[in-house]
């Protein structure tokens, strides 16, 4: 339907055949522009001058803000500086807007779109716009508004305050944004903001110019008066803010809002005739028609289920008249679907650009055809040209910029002195670039595409190629070495020019290069010091410690999730491509629950569209409520984007906040935490016998504050029980861990400790000060290790002497020995330390004075004197004394026989008595070798023996 | 100067000075070492299995058998992983324990059987080469040169079971250059192949009369006034092991500070015994949350100091129990005993520890609100 007709103008077509002629190269502003024109014609009732504008405006008002971030006020602003002929300031911009105004050119046509609902707020609005312009002149040119408020700078406030509207028709709250403040009397947060969601309204945090309206509750979180609170202060101020009570007056915005659309429903149904019948007969005029269309669409619904998402996401003006490829069908079939698709609104500049693109259906084809039914929409829609990646625009254009310049700067032998590839400096010309950001964002698409782009020959290895040494050494290693020439002029007529065939490597996912791939990081590091072609690396993790060693000598490149709104709009176009029609709060949701993941989110799409109304075989439609009240079906696993602490958190507080709830939430509760343990199976367990403790003190204190010696009985036996089921997972997990490897009791394992978790917290759930800590267990295990190694050493030097296992050496002789020894070195009544007792001591059981000064040490359970403080006099004492004479003692024979040969440069075999000279000759080269290397002479070479005994 | 404890070893099976059935045994078998079989000594810690086989050894061998060396040998596995193992050694004895090597005791074994197997000893045939390698002290025992080595094998309870099976034929095939004397605290962990092959020896732990006749006998050579009481006392708190006896009474002698003992002097505790008793004074002192978690702490601190769980366990509880009704006794030592149990079952200690000693502030609170109400 032609909104002129809508406006009851008339005219229109003869207002549009001057502009499209001159539009030609800029098809969609112009009609943008136009319609604005028109619509302020309308208002102003000049037709003449309407069409003066008009015809002038297109050229030189180019740029109609309709970026998203901008409010309908601008728009409105342009239109009423248009009627002011304000012409002469603007003429500069549009030269500099133009690919502002053609990104926006979706955006306008949205912005229409919404304003035929607001209809009968005309003269209002009218009165609203002539007001902000002149304030706002300026940005009119350079800003894009976002949203299609422009209908209502004043949003129409609710009559009466109502007790619940549960179902208003969708999209009522199309272009108003929300904000909240305050706890509303009957009304959970949460439950408001998706009450107002799923009709199409949007909400903020903030409050800032574009707010529609505050709804406060009765008072603040803290318990201030809800005026004391900062938005409220800021809304009054702003002053065109509505501020609505409660959800009384929520809702009954929601009915008075709903009556005006059910108002509406009569023309809207005319007008999608109408427009329906344009669109059958005007396929070639495409850009008359993305305006048409888009202003139509959310009217061409009576459901009125499209109109916001599309209003919002402002990509709609896609022309659709142009249904290339496989967009054709969708259409084809349902007339109602208003396929504003074309533009990504979040890459809205490219696409702006090809204007060819935009007319085409639904970009993409990036891996798979895209008529196959059957291929995945991540394939099938992903990007064929860098332009089509959402977000990371940087990123890619650095990494053109750095493919582009890289022959240049490495491979240039005509260069005098050689360009020193300084790899260790942030700056440096780098061989290599480092993409790394998490996954389903685009590293790898990007990579292939810069390269194709770039017009080189990409050679691929990825986590599922061997990458070893070896195997990089015979892939790659003449690749990275050589140059192709190809001889192959391709038309040149005159000798056979040699091209070089330009290549690029991409490694990728090199962080899960694991021990599989022996060598293989230290080898890519090397590969890239001597390549002579670039090399592309992408992988998850940047902070790993593989990747670390790598960054130095890459271009480091950190990709970012895109913003969820990029991805919705995104999502929307897909979705039409394939008939299927999604909210726009809806694919928010969607990519929001999917952490971003642009692959994640078409693949949930995909799984959402496969359900098909039986009757119309159309594909099933995404509404924010229906998302909202899946079962969980379509989102990445919530478990999995919980961290591990939070996770161990969650267990430990058993529990908590399930005082009221039902007997669902309850279960889902339960089996919440039982996932939680699954978060990480193997450290959860620890995790939460680290802090689960620390639950139960609160209900303990309690307890004990209240004086009832019975309700402390009954916290310990809690408390108890919370232990006893911590004893039981250990033994499951044991059963799991070693014997049989009985991994089918994991389950079991991760009831037991939620269990634990449930004990310590009680019925109410517990509360976990802080933060959780990290297991100390595995850091006393490997220290309890470490002394039994040590124990074992003291028990090598020993054994000959005593009889005694490990165990009884730690737990009789150790303390009678330091006893003995602290008596000796360090006497308590302060006299010298009797050092010669102290070495005959020690030679007779084969201590030697690593044991003493540190060795034994580590078994001191209290706070007794350690040997390692003992004055250096008495140190120095000790240490002469101690080199002077020869240690007989068998188990230090070699390392003595070592030390003191090279000390006393030979003379030393008779003293080593009636030990076998077998001891000697036992020395290897490399033990001479690293005895002769050695700094310290005898702590070395002992060191080196410990290391070989233990 | 060594401790008395080594210094007053036996080292001749005269000198031994209880199980007097066990020690006529023996000296029956070193009397004919041709017939000698393999044997299994075993019995709990300190009662005297090591001194007996020396003892033995000295029997057999002579005097040679006395001296040792220490050998470090390295053994490779079929996977070309090398193993390091210390050996003692005499010239007629190789004494070793596999359970350094881990879970590659099974190739140390077989190895060393097999070498010593291979070499026969220059004893062997007798005769003309009955040289022995220190003749000179092999003064009057003109018997018949013993012609096998004797491999001592210690804690083979700790073997893995793929060595013990190992050990079986390689005990039966080479036994006649190679004689094993096994070792071990519990005999249970020993498979039974094993257990038929060889003949037991079981040394008890010896009694508190006998400790006290022991202890007796060193204060005797030491020359100290040693009270009848501090012998008993010292005797009751050793829990039957020699070996911490005599360590118990060196201690007492330094704490005294002369070679005159007196009745009345404490006995001084292993410092890992003291930090118990105060964690016990720490679990009757508060029974709460904070306080577990204290204790969870201190029992860190004993297990990372190698003290084995199950005796931390055992001392804890004897030590709980001494404030504590016969019933509230039962109740604590049935706890204990369920977790000694899951610690001996082998899964981590701490969870068990912490569990018992949750347990137990239960119990003592119920007891404490019960006395009080």
């Amino acid at each position: 339907m032609d909104i002129r007709n809508f406006f009851g103008g008339g005219g229109g077509s003869a207002k549009k055949a001057p502009s499209s002629g001159k539009k030609s190269e800029k098809p969609k502003p112009k009609p943008a522009a136009k319609k604005k024109q028109e619509k302020s014609a309308e208002k102003v009732t000049k037709p003449k001058t309407e069409e003066k504008e008009v015809a002038k405006k297109p050229i030189k008002k180019k740029v109609i803000d309709l970026s998203d971030s901008e409010d309908d006020v601008d728009m409105i602003e342009t239109s009423t500086t248009s009627t002011k002929q304000k012409d002469p300031p603007r003429a500069p911009t549009p030269s500099k807007d133009t690919k502002a105004a053609k990104r926006k050119e979706p955006e306008a046509t949205v912005k229409k779109a919404a304003t035929p609902k607001k209809k009968e707020e005309k003269p209002e609005s009218e009165k609203e716009e002539e007001k902000p312009s002149p304030a706002k002149k300026r940005r009119t040119t350079t800003t894009t508004p976002k949203k299609k408020k422009e209908p209502a700078p004043v949003p129409p406030k609710p009559t009466e305050a109502i007790e619940s509207y549960p179902d208003p028709s969708s999209g009522i709250f199309d272009g108003y944004t929300f904000v909240f403040t305050g706890v509303l009397s009957n009304l959970t947060r949460d439950d408001a903001i998706d009450y107002v969601k799923s009709y199409g309204g949007r909400v903020t945090t903030a409050v800032s110019g574009k707010t529609s309206y505050l709804v406060i509750g009765d008072e603040l979180e803290d318990g201030r008066p809800v005026e004391e609170g900062s938005k409220f202060k800021k809304a009054t101020e702003l002053g065109k803010v509505v501020i609505l009570k409660n959800e009384g007056d929520l809702y009954g915005l929601a009915k008075l809002l709903d009556e005006k659309k059910k108002a509406l429903n009569p023309k809207v149904e005319s007008s999608s005739e109408q427009q329906n019948g344009n669109v059958a007969a005007a396929p070639a005029v495409a850009n008359p028609y993305a305006k048409k269309t888009a202003v139509a669409n959310p009217y061409a619904k009576p459901s009125g289920q499209v109109s916001n998402p599309y209003a919002k996401s402002g990509a709609v003006s896609n022309p659709y008249a142009k249904s290339g490829g496989g967009v054709s069908n969708p259409y084809a079939k349902s007339a109602a679907p208003s396929n504003p698709y074309a533009s990504k609104s979040s890459t809205a500049n490219p696409y702006a650009a090809k204007a060819q693109s935009s007319q085409n259906s639904c970009q993409g084809g990036g891996r798979a055809d895209m008529n196959d039914s059957s291929a995945l929409w991540a394939d099938k829609y992903a990007p064929s040209n860098t332009n089509m990646i959402l977000g990371n625009k940087e990123a890619v254009s650095k990494l053109r910029r750095w493919l582009d310049t890289w022959e240049s700067t490495f491979n240039k032998p005509s260069t005098g002195k050689k360009k020193k590839t300084s790899f260790n400096s942030k700056n440096g010309p780098f061989k290599a670039a480092l993409l790394s950001g998490p996954p389903g964002i685009g590293k790898t698409t990007t990579a292939q595409l810069v390269i194709e782009e770039a017009g080189r020959q990409v050679f691929e290895l990825n986590a599922s190629d061997a990458r070893s040494k070896k195997m990089l050494e015979n892939s790659l290693g003449d690749i990275t070495g050589s140059q192709v020439l190809s001889f192959q002029t391709k038309g040149k007529k005159n000798g056979s020019k040699s091209q070089v065939t330009k290549r690029c490597i991409i490694m990728d996912e090199v962080d899960g290069m694991s021990s599989g791939d022996r060598g293989g990081m230290a080898e890519v590091i090397k590969m890239i010091k001597n390549s002579m072609v670039p090399i592309i690396c992408i992988c998850n993790d940047r902070q790993s410690q593989k990747i670390k060693s790598l960054v130095p000598y890459c271009l480091d490149l950190k990709y970012r999730r895109p913003v969820k709104s990029m991805i919705a709009r995104r999502a929307i176009e897909v979705g039409k491509a394939e008939g299927m029609e999604i909210e726009y709060n809806a694919a928010e949701a969607v990519s929001e629950s999917c952490g971003n993941d642009i692959r994640q989110v078409l693949n949930c799409l995909q799984m959402w569209g496969n359900k098909r109304h039986s009757s119309t075989n159309k594909r099933a439609d995404m509404t924010y409520k229906d998302f909202k009240n899946r079962d969980n079906l379509i989102n990445k696993d919530e478990m999995l984007r919980v961290t591990l602490f939070d996770a161990a958190k969650m267990i430990c507080e058993g529990r908590r906040g399930l005082s009221e709830a039902d007997e669902k939430a309850q279960r889902d509760s339960l089996f919440k935490r039982t996932d939680a343990f699954f978060n990480d199976y193997a450290l959860m367990g620890l995790l939460v016998h680290q802090n689960y403790l620390k639950v139960a003190v609160k209900p303990y204190m309690t307890a004990k504050a209240s004086g009832d010696p019975q309700t402390q009985y009954e916290s310990l036996v809690s408390m108890c029980e919370g232990t006893e089921a911590m004893s039981d997972f250990a033994v499951a997990e044991h059963g799991v861990r070693s014997g049989d490897q009985n991994w089918g009791l994991l389950p079991l394992c991760s009831v037991l400790t939620v269990k634990g978790g449930f004990h310590v917290g009680g019925e109410n759930g517990g509360f976990l000060p802080g933060y959780p800590e990290f297991s100390a267990w595995l850091g006393k295990n490997s220290s309890r290790g470490k002394h039994d190694r040590l124990l074992q050493e003291l028990g090598h030097h020993m054994n000959y002497k005593i009889s005694a296992d490990k165990t009884e050496l730690r737990l009789g002789y150790l303390p009678m020995i330091r006893q003995r020894l602290v008596d000796l070195m360090m006497p308590s009544d302060g006299s010298e330390p009797n050092v010669e007792e102290a070495i005959a001591f020690m030679d007779e059981y084969g201590l030697d004075r690593d044991d003493l000064f540190e060795n034994i040490d580590e078994f001191v359970m209290d706070d007794a004197k350690k040997f390692a403080d003992i004055d250096s006099k008495s140190k120095s004492a000790f240490t002469r004394e101690y080199n002077k004479s020869v240690h007989k003692s068998q188990a230090l024979i070699e390392e003595q026989g070592v030390a003191t040969r090279k000390r006393k440069k030979a003379n030393d075999d008779d003293e080593e008595g009636d030990n076998d000279a077998d001891s000697d000759e036992e020395l290897s080269p490399e033990e001479i070798a690293k005895m002769f290397g050695s700094k310290k002479k005898g702590k070395k070479a002992s060191a080196s023996k410990k290391g070989k005994k233990s | 100067m060594p401790l008395w404890v080594d210094k007053h070893r036996p080292k001749d099976l005269s000198q031994l000075t209880y199980h007097d059935d066990t020690t006529s045994r023996l000296k029956s078998l070193a009397e004919d070492p041709h017939s000698l079989p393999h044997l299994l000594f075993y019995g709990p810690s300190g009662a005297g299995k090591k001194t007996r086989i020396s003892c033995l050894l000295k029997a057999i061998y002579g005097n040679g058998a006395e001296r040792l060396r220490l050998d470090k040998r390295t053994f490779k596995t079929p996977t070309n992983r090398s193993v390091d193992v210390n050996m003692i050694c005499s010239n007629y004895h190789i004494e070793l324990n596999p359970g350094d090597a881990g879970i590659y005791d099974r190739f140390v074994v077989q190895e060393v059987i097999k070498e010593m197997a291979a070499n026969k000893s220059l004893n062997a045939g007798g005769g003309i080469m009955g040289i022995s390698a220190s003749t000179e002290e092999d003064d009057s025992k003109k018997k018949k040169a013993v012609e096998y080595k004797i491999v001592v094998l210690m804690e083979v309870d700790k073997l893995t079971k793929q060595a013990q099976a190992a050990l079986r034929r390689t005990m039966e095939k080479y036994s006649s250059t190679c004689r094993l004397i096994l070792c071990c605290n519990n005999q249970s962990k020993v498979i039974d192949p094993l257990r038929s092959r060889c003949l037991g020896m079981r040394i008890a732990a010896p009694s508190h009369d006998d400790v006290c006749v022991a202890l007796k006998n060193v204060a005797a050579k030491e020359k100290i006034t040693l009270p009848d009481k501090l012998t008993i006392g010292i005797a009751e708190e050793c829990s039957r092991n020699l070996r911490r006896a005599m360590l118990m009474l060196e201690t007492s002698r330094v704490n005294a500070g002369s070679t005159v003992l007196r009745d009345n002097q404490g006995i001084h505790k292993t410092d890992w015994e003291m930090f118990i008793l105060q964690l016990a004074r720490d679990i009757t002192m508060e029974q709460s949350p904070q306080k577990l978690i204290a204790a969870r702490e201190k029992l860190y601190e004993l297990l990372i100091n190698c003290i084995p769980a199950t005796l931390i366990l055992k001392t804890l509880t004897m030590e709980l129990i001494q404030n504590l009704d016969d019933e509230l006794k039962y109740e604590v030592i049935e706890a204990a005993a369920f977790y000694e149990h899951r610690i001996a079952m082998g899964s981590k200690d701490i969870f068990h520890l912490e569990a018992f000693v949750a347990k137990f502030m239960t119990i003592y609170k119920k007891y404490l609100n019960d006395m009080f109400a």
